[in-house]
């Protein structure tokens, strides 16, 4: 897992390998590691492991016969591609989704992120060696699943969005069961937050570690969590509105340096705990204005758009996460494109890894929330 | 956010001083830049305070074997003014070269190496300029049209044995028979793959 | 000085705060485990347990297919294979072949949600372990049988067998050799 690459004794330099099968490392992914003693000089990431050629397939692929393949873009945030490339389609065909299908949108996309935000903090407690806090999240997110399975018949890939709408409506009892399980979580959060989140432990390992700038988080193009962590206040869902998030009521957290400095690893944490609880706030909305009503718009059964590009962006549980679509009128895109987070994520980690302790890239690693399939496709 | 595009559109043309071509088709309108005002456009469109594009959104390649050029396609945007641009420019498809903007946006570095990967544009300037997604000796440069899957990469059958052959063959079209065909001699032998199945026939 | 009081009040917020979280844990103690024990110690099956809507390993019902063929064409990595020939003597349209491979399903549902008489369907079956990869390509036309015509307007539909029934049974074969016959990848 972690070997000597290379040393070289007059500089001082020792190369590390790390991974790609470190269970530290989020997925198959490396980091070539410049280190002099504990001090990095800088961590390159190698990245790649799970390159599966996504936007290739699309290529060769009907609109909607590729909705399956984008469940694999990231298995955390399968509601989120699902919905990009829904909306994408959408944009071109010129579709007007029913309210009901917008809705049930935004509910499971915020189920979704719970259940993503779940892992990343379970994994940030895990990588930085505290195991209870990630089984107690797991614990959580498995009720989120058995809620999904239900609704979708899956549950990690769920393939629940059509362009036009969903595949299909909520089951009896769902919203039931749905409610439950908010009553339940809301108190699991705080019980979080006594259990792992203001330990002292904890703060010490991330409070003032890594600061990212907000400059250097908007150029290097950080988005969603780590970019509200640098203190820039943006969110797709408030400034960009898609879907019924403009009939939501929910704020925004921004990283306020509440451990350290603004940016660093304990603000992309506690973010991530906050946006739970705005998430719970707009379930409860949905579930009080579901309409009623259709759940999907009229498609053709094999779409042509018309000739044109589009970018279509949503917030996903790693920020904005993007589809740039290019159709020439036949029934398969031309050319397909996915913007995700964890890319952006990565990329930032040789510029900012300099001057840390080779324990503290796990802490970025981590808290910046990378994904390997996520930024491979 | 047409109008809105098309006025910053001209604005950024003001400042650069030259005529840019704007297109509108369905979704998005889009501007097209000479490849050799690339690097100045952006640093304009990053700089001018009217503009201030301080987020790249992303920056990929995209084949057009029929006109003979890649695409390079930037999406900007402005966290102040909350506009959007989606620049194009076209860079040779025989010798896909094309200033970086690295300098002007750290996140380009990635998806310029992204691009180099999978189109095999070379981004002069860029201080790392390696291929990222797939592996260093990879042959080929896949999101290409004309791409052939190789049947083996260091041994190892890209299909799985017993299973019948469905590889990613060209997908190039055709060319149209009214226009003088500019690359048909470019065209490798599989290319015949019958119009209008965009080349995927294998596939379905 | 300060940084030693600095340091004792570290140690002292540690403690005060692992306290809190260790009290958390400790409450799990008392609580009912949320866990249960797979694959024997369920009170039911595990199959019986999963929801209504359950994507599971697909089977088709031969007997309600009219072999339109209409979800392999919706299958976006062309996991199923219908032959349908017509007989020179009686006329009719005979299902010859319908395999599905499993080995590549993504159990997207694509090809349930096009199946215009409900004959493909998911059933809630998963453990399907097979000894050798060609087995996972599931025949369900043993000898060929003409296509069922699609019912009428008023007539009810025609009945199906119980869900998973059939998949079951060719999932318990999962340790016999590959199946020469089934024309699937060899
Ligand atoms: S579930 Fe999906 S992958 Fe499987 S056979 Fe049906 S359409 Fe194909
Ligand atoms: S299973 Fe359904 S869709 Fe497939 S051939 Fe039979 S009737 Fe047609």
């Amino acid at each position: 897992m972690t070997e000597v690459l290379q040393s070289t004794p007059d500089r001082e330099e020792l190369i590390l390998n790390m991974g790609p099968h470190h269970p530290s490392t989020h997925g198959v992914l490396r980091f070539i590691v410049h280190t002099d003693g504990e001090i990095m000089r800088k961590a390159v990431p190698d990245v790649g492991y799970l390159h599966r050629g996504l936007e290739k397939i699309a290529e060769l692929q009907t609109y909607p016969g590729y909705m399956p393949f984008t469940d694999r873009i990231n298995y955390l945030e399968v509601m989120f591609t699902n919905m990009a490339y829904a909306t994408a389609v959408e944009k071109l065909l010129g579709t007007e989704v029913p309210p009901r299908a917008e809705v049930l949108r935004v509910l499971v996309c915020e189920l979704n992120r719970i259940a993503s935000h779940q892992i990343t903090l379970g994994c940030i407690t895990m990588d930085l060696g505290a195991f209870t806090p990630f089984v107690h999240l797991l614990r959580e997110r498995e009720r989120i699943n058995d809620l999904m399975e239900a609704l979708c018949g899956n549950r990690l890939t769920f393939n629940y969005m059509r362009i036009g709408g969903v595949s299909q409506d909520v089951p009896d009892e769902w919203l039931k069961q749905l409610e439950a399980f908010l009553d339940h979580f809301e108190p699991v959060i705080d019980e979080f937050d006594s259990l792992i989140s203001y330990n002292e432990i904890l703060i010490k390992r991330m409070g003032e570690v890594a600061v990212i700038c907000a400059e250097d988080a908007v150029g290097f193009g950080l988005v969603g969590p780590n970019l509200r962590a640098s203190g820039v206040d943006w969110d797709v869902r408030r400034d960009l509105p898609y879907g019924a998030y403009p009939q939501m009521d929910f704020q925004v957290p921004v990283g306020m340096g509440e451990k350290g400095t603004v940016g660093d690893c304990f603000d992309r944490f506690i973010i991530r705990v906050e946006e739970m609880r705005q998430s719970c706030k707009i379930l409860r909305q949905c579930l009080a204005n579901l309409p009623e009503g259709d759940i999907k718009a009229k498609v053709p059964k094999m779409p042509r758009p018309p000739k044109g590009e589009v970018y279509s962006c949503v917030e996903g549980a790693r920020g904005e996460l993007g589809v740039y679509l290019i159709s020439d009128g036949t029934p398969k895109p031309y050319r397909l494109k996915w913007r995700t987070g964890s890319f952006a994520g990565l990329s930032i980690i040789e510029h900012i890894s300099r001057g840390l302790m080779i324990a503290d890239l796990v802490a970025v690693i981590a808290t910046l929330d990378v994904i390997a399939p996520e930024m491979d496709r | 956010m047409t109008t809105a595009s098309k006025e910053i559109c001209k604005k950024l043309a003001d400042k650069l001083g030259v005529v840019l071509d704007f297109r509108e088709e369905a979704g998005d309108p889009w501007a097209l830049i000479p490849a050799e005002r690339w690097k100045q456009a952006c640093l304009t469109a990053r700089d001018e305070p009217e503009l201030s594009f301080n987020f790249l959104r992303s920056l990929c390649g995209v084949d057009r074997p029929d006109d003979g050029v890649i695409e390079v396609v930037a999406h900007l945007f402005s966290y102040q003014h909350r506009h959007a641009l989606v620049i194009h420019t076209n860079t040779d498809r025989s010798a896909s070269r094309l200033e970086s903007v690295s300098s002007v946006w750290p996140a380009a570095i990635w998806h310029e190496r992204e691009t180099f990967d999978l189109f095999g544009v070379d981004f002069t300037g860029n201080p790392d300029l390696r291929r990222i997604l797939l592996p260093e000796d990879w042959v080929g440069h896949p999101l290409l049209k004309d791409y052939e899957e190789p049947d083996s990469y260091r041994g190892i059958p890209t299909t799985r044995p017993g299973y019948e052959k469905k590889k990613f063959g060209p997908q190039l079209k055709k060319p149209a028979p009214k226009k003088p065909a500019p690359k048909v001699e470019k065209k490798p032998e599989g290319g015949e793959a019958p119009k209008g199945t965009a080349g995927s026939a294998e596939q379905k | 000085m300060g940084s030693f009081s600095e340091y004792l009040a570290n140690i002292g917020r540690s403690i005060v705060t692992l306290g809190d979280g260790l009290a958390v844990t400790f409450s799990y103690l008392l609580r009912k485990p949320f866990t249960i024990q797979y694959p024997d110690r369920t009170e039911k099956p595990v199959v019986a347990m999963l929801p209504e809507r359950s994507r599971g390993i697909l089977e088709i019902d031969i007997n309600v297919c009219t072999g339109c063929s209409i979800c392999a064409k919706q299958c976006p990595i062309d996991c199923i294979h219908i032959e349908v020939v017509k007989d020179e003597e009686t006329k009719q349209r005979v299902l010859k072949r319908f395999d599905i491979d499993v080995a590549k399903c993504m159990f997207c549902g694509l090809c349930v949600e096009a199946c215009p008489v409900s004959g493909l369907r998911h059933t809630h079956e998963f453990e399907g372990s097979m000894s050798d990869v060609h087995r996972l390509m599931l025949s369900f036309v043993d000898k060929p049988q003409p296509v069922a015509k699609p019912a009428k307007k008023d007539e009810p539909a025609p009945e199906t067998k119980p869900v998973g029934s059939i998949v079951r049974k060719l999932l318990a074969d999962w340790w016999k050799p590959a199946n020469p016959t089934s024309g699937g990848p060899r």
